[in-house]
């Protein structure tokens, strides 16, 4: 995390510096796509969190206000947010067939099925976690955050990321138990 | 990496699942980046970090602070008109604003509401006595708004004296609209208040204008003119009612004081006046004074018979008008008067009013009862 190109950045972006604002795209949309993939599974959906992001990352230049400084994790919280808002919006999505894998000899139609469940079935143990818990394990155990950008993203004490941290891996390893050996039974 | 060292093998195995992002679409990030900077350049011509400034440096500068105030320069104003307008609409809204209407004098914004509403009043109240009540004290209330006027050395216009004028004649119609009996009592009535204004007005001290000690004399001829012709008016209607008692006592010796007509009124025969202008038109042609063709025994030995009532029938049931005419104190109207020909008798100006006194010695006939001096 560069913090002085961040505020360098931040307040060209306040006055609607366009290249400002083209790098501050550049820098942080693709993780952000990354990070809403990993928890929506869609594609169209993680685009439409990116644009929804940095839209209300405009609307907040505009009514003069906005972060002072840790523009990346400003920007996470706003994704999470959305997906967040997307979770209450729809129920879970079942997993289905991809008709459209790419037939290549060294992926097989029946491995890729198996993939697909299996992302769908974290994604799944971490929706039965709270919002601040399931991005505490996204940001740090997906996103190779620290616990201080963590905080700084959640805008909560270090302490208290940390709490999070360890009920949410409570909470998911008991749940991916109990999936593995209903499985297995 | 990614801090999954110390995870549990079974979640960090899960979560391992998900580090398998597909390659992004570059056309929709491309696309994607476009529309963010088309936004964003859109804000930048519409609004601009200035024009937010804008009202704070107006807040901040006492020089146009000055000039261009913002709308909350004085929130407290707001909220005094709230409950004002809160405490008008407890109060009854209209009804406050005449109540409020009621200590304004001529010239105030609020006179005008002051004389509706008392016109108001005077329409809604229906007893003739009940009316003239209120006439006298509004006749009061002219009086002490002239008062106050002179008090605060304020111009007496021409206006307010004829409004003064106008409510004493209003008074004094009031009192001869009662029933006979009553009309003496009521211009007694109408009499006393204008003196006792007339004495309050002598009281009255003026600023020394020459204006002021104007109006005040002006007020008093006013008073001082009325009081004359109601008293020659009283003179007039107690010989008026001399003479219905008299009659009366002839024509019903066992009743020998009352003032109702009686039947026999409608047993004699109706007089045959020619000419008294003042009847026209009344509702009872033939019933007023005149040559009629009876003999009428009041007629007869007059200071000048024939002039007022002429030898009519013994109509009892007669109607007589009563002319008024303003400064005629002097002149006509011995058609009601004491039966002289130059009666000194009409009391009233300007207004007719309608009186109809149940009997009339010497009635005549027709409409066009003589009167004697026309």
């Amino acid at each position: 995390m560069t913090a002085p190109n961040e505020q360098t950045l931040l307040k060209r972006a306040k006055s609607y510096d366009t290249e400002a604002l083209g790098l501050i795209y550049d820098l942080y949309s693709p993780a952000l796509y990354r990070y809403a993939y990993r928890l929506l599974g869609d594609e169209n959906m993680s685009e439409d969190c990116v644009a929804e992001t940095f839209s209300r990352f405009l609307n907040v230049l505009q009514n003069n206000q906005g972060p002072e400084k840790y523009l990346k994790a400003y920007l996470y919280r706003i994704a999470h947010n959305w997906i967040t808002d997307s979770y209450r919006r729809q129920a879970p999505v079942m997993v289905e067939m991809d008709e459209t894998i790419p037939d290549l000899e060294l992926v097989k139609p029946d491995f890729q099925v198996d993939k697909r469940i299996e992302k769908q079935q974290i994604r799944l143990a971490l929706r039965t976690l709270t919002p601040d818990q399931r991005q505490v394990i996204i940001l740090k155990f997906l996103e190779g955050w620290q616990n201080e950008e963590v905080a700084a993203a959640l805008e909560k004490p270090l302490g208290a990321v940390k709490a999070l941290q360890h009920r949410a891996l409570e909470t998911l390893r008991l749940y991916l138990v109990k999936q593995e050996n209903g499985s297995t039974l | 990496m990614k801090n999954r060292d110390d995870l549990d093998p079974l979640i960090a195995k899960k979560l391992e699942k998900l580090d398998e992002i597909p390659q992004r679409n570059s056309r929709r990030a491309a696309e994607g980046k476009t529309a963010f900077l088309k936004a964003a350049g859109s804000l930048k011509e519409s609004v601009s970090p200035e024009d937010i400034r804008r009202h704070k440096n107006w807040k901040e500068q006492p020089s146009t602070n000055s000039v261009f105030r913002r709308k909350e320069y004085k929130p407290m104003f707001s909220t005094i008109t709230a409950i004002i307008l809160a405490i008008s609409l407890l109060l009854g809204g209209s009804g406050a604003t005449v109540a409020a209407a009621q200590a304004s004098l001529p010239g105030d914004f609020l006179y005008d509401v002051k004389l509706l509403s008392e016109d108001a009043l005077m329409g809604l109240t229906a007893n003739p006595e009940d009316q003239l009540d209120l006439a006298l004290n509004l006749v009061d209330r002219r009086a002490e708004e002239i008062q106050s006027l002179l008090d605060s050395g304020e111009i007496i216009t021409d206006e307010t004296q004829t409004q003064y004028r106008d409510q004493i004649e209003e008074a004094i119609m009031l009192s001869l609209s009662l029933p006979e009996d009553q009309v003496v009592q009521a211009l007694e009535k109408v009499q006393t208040r204008l003196q006792t204004e007339e004495q309050t007005l002598l009281q009255t001290r003026t600023n020394g204008s020459e204006s002021a000690i104007m109006a005040l004399t002006q007020v008093r001829d006013t008073i001082q003119e009325r009081l004359q012709i109601i008293e020659n008016g009283q003179l007039n209607l107690l010989q008026i009612q001399e003479q219905l008692q008299n009659q009366q006592q002839l024509n019903n010796p066992d009743q020998k004081s009352t003032n109702a007509p009686t039947e026999a009124g409608s047993e004699l025969a109706p007089g045959t006046g020619d000419g008294n202008p003042w009847t026209e038109g009344t509702p009872t042609p033939g019933s007023s004074y005149g040559p009629g063709e009876s003999n009428n025994p009041f007629a007869e030995g007059t200071p000048t018979p024939g002039s007022a009532y002429g030898p009519g029938g013994n109509n009892m049931d007669s109607t007589d008008t009563i002319s008024v005419e303003e400064n005629s104190i002097n002149g006509s109207g011995a058609g009601v008067s004491n039966g002289s020909g130059s009666s000194s008798g009409s009391v009233y100006h300007t207004l007719t009013p309608t009186r109809t006194p149940k009997a009339a010695g010497g009635s005549g006939t027709g409409s066009q009862s003589s009167g004697g001096n026309r």
